[in-house]
């Protein structure tokens, strides 16, 4: 019996130490530029695909061969309207997919175009006969940046690029016309006077009443999240260790990521009604879940928060922190996992210590910084419907909590508060007031920003959440959806392995990654916190002197001013998003079935990976970013007419910093369009 | 709201929490929610590149004469699987991708498995062994 276990033994390590190889088939460069076919006139794209990219290795056109030197391929492959096009294909690594928006077929089963390695696959003649930019995408899952495997063809002329920078400038033109017509206390037409009392609404008003001051209600809100933030976890750690197949990364990077702009324009804070990380730490402090607890009565230290804290600057600076390896968190389910780990464990440290109100989501939670600030934005709002009921009313009830709910967590005065920023709509304050006096609003976009911008003194953490948020729309767009390999690799360190708990160690970085991780970060980092500031700034002093005003200092002006991205800013994540959502949606819903990635199909809800209409893509990105402009101008106006009371001056002003924010708008149409 | 009423509401709500809570469990429910591990005598072996692990598991026994079925799913990019001294090759396994065969185990040995489609850089040492075990 021992004898015949060392045989097996001796089996075992002879098989795994011997590397023998089992498939050496490699095309060699010769065999594959020498086309022996015959494809007519149609010229030849001989392309490799690579973990994570498409080279253009060389162009072939009738006798004629340009082959480029490694490391000077185009990013983007350029042809003319009515090009024919054969492409070559081969893998330098393990096996990928091959998909044209709108001209290979669906990506879906036997479909798909698939590139082994050790093969040349041949892809066409394809007849480009759409004139514009559309992407080349890998559509079969080779690794952990798979989704980010994208490259740019333009058909030219690229006609729609020309008309979206038309475009681009008429709308400028148009909202600056408008405003030259001195339009006061209104944004696009629409009064800023006007809104709408959501609870008084027939039949909806009612049943929302009855149900937000129900004392459940923030707990039934936050319970089907916090299943799934345990299942985040879950599949985070021990799930597979490919990204896009694992629940970690579909649901929060694609499915979250994207929904939470849409929530901030339709609902405002809405994502921190019912976002479960803060939620142990506030019930076990309150040692209760369900009902109102007296605050004497609660377990913590109750420490004072520091009055430095009090600001925006370390949500900023941490939303910053978490986009600067954004390759890695949206890519590797650990380090996901590892991050949310963080953000459960940190609320329950400043609830246990420090008074235990909502300090982290108000100064810490990377997430609250730019979901409070662009929720200024947002049509939605929680007041109070008359203000001088609540000045009046001495006891304060919203503040310090009465029977029936708690005195505000987010530490500030719902009845007299008119802004967005940091109201975490939990809505406690509808519970507590005894005089029915707090509602929810619709409104108009920006309705309060022109009046929070012209007070903002030394808000320079709420001004640099705008540069950050602003600059880092384009950069995610790149990172997601460019064409420029390197920008991705220096980000993501080089590393092509995906990674759980169990394979933590194959994210250690060689040298030359860290080197390059540094440039990038260095890159994303000063262009966000100094470049565009610093071109800000400058056009803000040119505004002031253009407007002719001496009373107001420059950097007034500035702070002020960037305030206009609030609106802007939203948009242009609005625009990421959608692209996320539509080419990505089959990654979410499939997660939800198979969240570890393991095969499972709990739900029956298993779908293959098929971009609904990308080539359509920047067509709806388009009219965002136009709309976002459009906010920006006249919201520059709005703040311009507050702080200098003159419209001449407050035009004038405009009018230089609309041709920033028209600039800015350009960039983004040559990244999605150009 | 009464003493009794707290505790109740309370009660009820602390457990929907510690139920959800459990869901960081779920991992232990591949037995139960894998179709494939439904049926009696599967092996589910799930092929990642050989840095992450290769197969998994990539040691298996079985006794002589018993029937199994191997479903070899892909887990990060495109394998292959192939057992030569069986003659199986079941060709590429994309990411999410599972095939299956069926072999009755009726001479005792050892058999070599191995990944047929270039990976990783480790490609080559991604294998692993059946072995069928005498009474
Ligand atoms: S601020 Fe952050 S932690 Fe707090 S509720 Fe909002 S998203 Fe959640
Ligand atoms: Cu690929
Ligand atoms: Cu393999």
């Amino acid at each position: 019996m021992s004898s015949k276990i060392l045989v097996i033994i001796s089996a075992i390590l002879l098989a795994f130490l011997l590397g023998i190889p089992v498939n050496a088939h490699v095309v060699s460069e010769k065999e594959w530029l020498n086309d022996p076919h015959d494809h007519g006139d149609a010229k030849i794209v001989f392309v490799k695909a690579y973990q994570f990219g498409f080279a253009i290795k060389a162009i072939q056109d009738g006798s004629k061969i340009i082959v480029y030197p490694e490391g000077s391929e185009p990013s983007v492959l350029e042809v003319e309207e009515g090009d024919r096009i054969v492409f070559r294909v081969i893998s330098g690594d393990v096996t990928h997919g091959f998909y044209i928006d709108g001209y290979t077929p669906t990506a879906v089963g036997d479909n798909r175009i698939v590139i082994e390695p050790g093969k040349i696959v041949e892809v066409g003649p394809i007849t480009f006969n759409k004139p514009g930019k559309i992407k080349l995408r890998c559509s079969v899952t080779c690794g952990p940046l798979h989704p980010f495997m994208v490259s740019d063809i333009i058909v030219k002329p690229n006609i729609f690029f020309y008309i979206l920078m038309a475009s681009t400038f008429t709308i400028a033109g148009l909202t600056l016309l408008y405003t030259s017509r001195a339009p006061e206390n209104r944004m696009l037409g629409v009064s800023l006077d006007k809104d709408l009392d959501l609870l008084k609404v027939r039949v909806i008003g009612p049943i929302l009443k009855r149900f937000l001051q129900w004392r459940g209600a923030h707990f039934t809100l936050i319970l089907p999240n916090l299943l799934i933030f345990m299942v985040v976890l879950a599949a985070g750690f021990f799930g597979n260790p490919t990204g896009n197949k694992n629940f970690s990364i579909a649901v929060v990077w694609i499915l979250w990521f994207a929904a939470v702009e849409f929530l901030i324009l339709f609902g405002s804070r809405t994502w921190c009604t019912i976002c479960p990380l803060p939620a142990f730490g506030e019930w076990i402090a309150r040692r209760r879940i369900y009902s109102v607890h007296n605050p004497r009565k609660w377990t913590s230290l109750g420490k004072k928060w520091p009055k430095s804290l009090n600001n925006m600057w370390v949500s900023a600076l941490s939303f910053l922190g978490i986009s600067l390896i954004v390759p890695w968190l949206v890519t590797r389910p650990v380090v996901t996992g590892l991050l949310f780990a963080l953000l459960i464990a940190i609320p329950l440290f400043t609830h246990i210590i420090f008074d235990p109100q909502r300090n982290f989501c108000r100064s810490i939670c990377p997430a609250n910084g730019y979901i409070g600030y662009h929720s200024n934005a947002s049509i939605f709002a929680v007041r109070s419907r008359d203000k001088s009921v609540c000045d009046k009313h001495r006891p304060k009830e919203c503040i310090r909590g009465s029977p029936t709910g708690y005195g505000c967590p987010w530490k500030i005065y719902p009845g007299g508060h008119n802004e967005n920023t940091y109201c975490g709509q939990c809505y406690e304050c509808l519970r507590s007031c005894p005089l029915d006096n707090m509602t929810l609003k619709l409104r108009m976009i920006g309705q309060d920003l022109a009046k929070i911008a012209a007070k903002a003194k030394n808000k320079f953490d709420e001004a640099w959440m705008g540069f950050i948020r602003f600059t880092l729309a384009v950069f995610y767009e790149l990172v997601f959806f460019g064409p420029y390999f390197w920008i991705k690799d220096w980000g993501n360190m080089g590393i092509i392995y995906g990674a759980n708990l169990a394979t933590i160690g194959l994210l250690t970085p060689s040298l030359e990654g860290l080197n390059n991780w540094f440039k990038w970060a260095l890159i994303v980092a000063g262009v966000a916190l100094v470049g565009y500031p610093a071109v800000f700034y400058g056009f803000s002093w040119l505004a002031k002197k253009l407007a002719g005003e001496n009373g107001i200092s420059t950097r007034q002006l500035f702070l002020s001013f960037s305030y206009a991205l609030v609106p802007y800013g939203l948009f242009l994540w609005l625009a990421f998003a959608f692209s996320l959502i539509l080419v990505n949606w089959a990654y979410p819903i499939t997660a939800f079935s198979d969240p570890l990635g393991w095969g499972w199909n709990i739900f029956g809800t298993k779908f293959e990976w098929n971009p609904i209409s990308p080539e359509v893509l920047p067509y709806l990105q388009a009219p965002l970013l136009l709309i976002g402009l459009a906010l920006a101008i006249n919201t520059t106006y709005n703040i311009a007419r507050e702080l200098l009371n003159d419209h001449a001056k407050a035009f004038r002003a405009t009018l230089v910093m609309g041709i920033l924010h028209t600039m800015a708008g350009l960039v983004f149409v040559w990244i999605v369009a150009g | 709201m009464s003493r009794k009423g707290i505790v109740l509401f309370e009660g009820l709500a602390l457990m929907l929490v510690v139920l959800s809570v459990t869901a960081i469990f779920l991992p232990m429910w591949d037995d139960v929610l894998n179709p494939e591990k439904k049926e009696p005598k599967t092996i589910v072996i799930r092929a990642q590149v050989k840095e992450a692990g290769g197969f998994e598991p990539s040691v298996i026994k079985v006794k002589k004469g018993e029937k199994v079925r191997i479903v070899v799913e892909g887990m990060d990019v495109t394998h292959g699987f192939t057992i030569k001294s069986l003659g199986v090759d079941l060709g590429e396994i994309k990411p999410g991708e599972k095939k299956a065969f069926e072999f009755v185990a009726d001479k005792e040995g050892v058999y070599v498995f191995k990944c047929t489609i270039m990976c990783s850089p480790m490609h080559n040492f991604m294998k692993g062994v059946i072995i069928v075990e005498g009474e």
